[in-house]
């Protein structure tokens, strides 16, 4: 079955809502009425029957005074009577009382009055006392009938307007309840119509917040802020498609121009091998470059798949320096290791290397000749901080917020020639974030750049 | 002449596998199609298989899974683009020996199958021998010209991979793979110290070059004249 549209939705719901309230309203008054109505006619009752026993001459003269009162309960207050006596023969009764509709005698009456309803042919409905009456040792059952029909009556009118208004009702409170949500969604619809208006090319463009306290304007906010974050990541994409492009161009451009001179002349020998390996070069860099890019994309999709084991982060690290140690000596730099006991990680040992290779490659690139690195592995409240700290070329203030991300290099050309493709400290992140550890860097410019790796500590 | 079965549908790479490997010395046969490389790899006598995963119509798996099925004992070396992990592990499962991603150097094809021809015949040499550089695997001893030479660990490890791959290109990935057990990547530069670090021990000013650098590949250590 196809949903309802939220505001056709509302207002069955709130026409169901009054429906119930308007029904046990409705029942509940007709209930109290009816009730009030019956008490009426049972005072009236009540009452005539206290004139009746509070007669002093009855006990000296009830042969005159019964058909007395019977006939005055008819003409006062319009109540028919009928007096029994104690051996079941009527005694009285009002004259104008047909035969047919005098009740039976009611034997073995209780000392309380008694009322009831009964339905008696010809005069119909009736709300009866029963009672007894002792006159001068002579015991009487007394009967007095007071007619339902204008209670009835009344009632069935109540009745009438009861039924007759619930629909009437109801309608209105549907069409009302149809205005209200049509009242309430019309904001929610014109956001959506200014939502449909903010596409890829126009991200820069925010909703109109009308009352930033209440619900739609909290919704409003949450949605630019959504767009904010779009858009964000749209310019990092085109920015990371146009770097992307650019350095996969350029070794294709470095390619096609060595071929294409190449067959313009003729080579010797060693010309040629040196093409070749020129060739082969640019080659092995397109090589790395995809290969990198696949592994960010991989992760990025998720797809990655850390293993878990649990690691001494200083042995790990330790290696790493180990196997750096030549390409630092090589440039006459001292490179400086200090470890820390119980350096328990849980990581994926392969991966983590590659962090710290690249974080002590960049070092050994960026420092000079002579210079220093010093790496520290410090264990600080439950978590382990791998400290790189060179003393380098440093990166200038404004590049240090952009370091991270993917082929932004602070020198271009240089870096270029040195081999990098600018996705190293993009993969340091990637790699350290996908171990729930952070990776922070710092730099004075001519002085140097430390690089902190945090990750948490596993419990022994 | 080890002859061996290269299947691979792109023409530009079959031909020029082709040619490399004949260079190499060894016989060549080439199939396209899958179906063609089961009927030429149970026909023939055929060394060794080089094989595409990617082939239109029955894939590489599938040749790899029906020449196992059918009793198929010699060597078989996949080429995959896809360096999925799922992809090698697959492989291996089925009954591959080896693989390879693409993009890979030339030297590392030719080194692997060297690798897996020899593996049925030879068994580890523990004394290794080029030109007039002995090194002894057990004692880890190396002499040169009749002198020691003392090398660390890694030194050690290094010129043990350039000797079992004497006479052949090997390239850093080889060497960062095989030696550090780590891939490529940063390790680029410092192979080429290590590398020099270990020339600059076992050679010296009145003695053979040994170990060549092939611009653009990798090394080569060259015990013949």
């Amino acid at each position: 079955m196809r949903r309802l549209s939220i505001r056709w939705r509302l207002t069955v719901w709130n026409t169901l809502a009054v429906a119930v309230l308007l029904v046990v309203c409705g029942l509940l008054v007709y209930a109290m009425l009816r009730q009030a109505m019956y008490k009426q006619v049972d005072r009236l009752l009540e009452s005539q029957f206290e004139e009746l026993r509070e007669d002093r001459q009855m006990a000296a003269d009830y042969e005159t005074r019964i058909p007395h009162w019977v006939q005055e309960f008819k003409e006062h207050v319009n109540v028919f009577a009928v007096v029994y006596d104690s051996r079941g023969q009527v005694f009285a009764r009002t004259h104008e009382l047909a035969k047919e509709s005098v009740p039976s005698n009611p034997n073995s009456e209780p000392a309380e009055p008694r009322l009831a309803t009964q339905q008696l042919a010809i005069i119909g409905p009736q709300r009866t006392l029963t009672a007894r009456l002792s006159a001068s040792r002579q015991e009487f059952t007394v009967v007095l009938m007071a007619p339902l029909s204008d209670v009835e009556a009344n009632l069935a009118r109540v009745r009438t307007v009861l039924v007759t208004a619930l629909p009437v009702s109801l309608a209105l409170a549907g069409a009302i309840g149809y205005w209200l949500s049509r009242k309430a969604l019309a904001p929610i619809e014109r956001l959506r119509a200014q939502t449909d208006k903010i596409t890829a090319e126009r991200l820069d463009q925010r909703l109109p917040i009308e009352n930033p306290d209440d619900e739609l304007g909290r919704l409003t906010q949450t949605i630019n802020q959504m767009i904010a974050r779009l858009e964000r990541s749209f310019v990092e994409i085109r920015r990371f498609t146009a770097d992307a492009s650019h350095e996969l161009r350029t070794p294709l451009a470095v390619l096609r121009t060595e071929v294409e001179v190449a067959m313009g002349k003729s080579l010797d020998e060693n010309a040629q091998r040196n093409l070749l390996a020129s060739v082969l070069e640019e080659c092995q860099r397109l090589t790395s470059l995809t290969d990198q890019l696949l592994t960010l994309s991989r992760d990025d999709a998720g797809m990655t798949q850390y293993a878990s084991e649990r690691i001494d982060l200083s042995s790990l690290v330790a290696a790493v320096v180990e196997t750096m140690t030549l390409l630092a000596e090589a440039k006459q730099q001292t490179l400086a290791f200090r470890g820390s006991e119980n350096a328990r990680i849980t990581g994926d040992p392969g991966r983590l290397r590659r962090v710290f290779y690249n974080l002590l490659d960049n070092a050994i690139k960026f420092t000079p000749q002579e210079g220093r690195i010093e790496v520290n592995v410090v264990s600080r409240d439950n978590s382990m901080n791998v400290t790189v700290r060179d003393t380098g070329i440093g990166i200038p203030r404004e590049h240090l917020p952009r370091v991270f991300d993917r082929f932004y290099r602070v020198d271009k050309a240089r870096s270029r020639d040195e081999g990098g493709t600018g996705l190293g400290l993009s993969i340091v992140q990637t790699i350290v974030i996908a171990h729930g550890g952070t990776v922070e860097i710092s730099s004075e410019p001519d002085h140097g750049t430390t690089c902190i790796v945090t990750l948490s500590q596993t419990d022994n | 002449m080890p002859q061996v079965l290269l299947v691979e549908d792109e023409k530009k790479l079959l031909d020029s596998l082709r040619r490399g490997l004949s260079d190499e010395g060894f016989e060549v046969l080439t199939a396209t199609r899958g179906e063609e490389a089961y009927y030429l790899a149970t026909t023939r006598p055929v060394d060794a298989v080089v094989l595409d995963v990617m082939l239109p119509g029955c894939d590489g798996f599938q040749v790899l899974g029906d020449l196992r099925k059918n009793g198929f004992v010699r060597p078989i070396l996949m080429l995959t683009a896809r360096d999925a992990i799922e992809d090698r592990v697959y492989g291996l499962d089925r009954g591959a020996d080896d693989y390879l991603v693409k993009p890979f150097a030339f030297a590392e094809l030719v080194a692997r199958l060297r690798a897996l021809l020899r593996r049925d015949v030879g068994s580890r040499e523990l004394h290794l021998r080029a030109a007039d550089l002995e090194v002894d695997l057990v004692a880890r001893r190396v002499v040169r010209a009749g002198i020691e030479i003392e090398l660390t660990g890694r030194e050690f490890q290094l010129l043990e991979f350039l000797l079992r791959h004497r006479d052949a290109v090997v390239t850093r990935e080889m060497i960062a793979r095989d030696v550090w057990h780590e891939p490529a990547g940063v390790l680029t530069n410092v192979i080429d110290v290590y590398v020099n670090q270990l020339r600059k021990k076992i050679e010296g000013p009145e003695l053979q070059q040994l170990i060549h650098t092939v611009r653009g590949v990798g090394y080569a250590l060259r015990s013949g004249k």
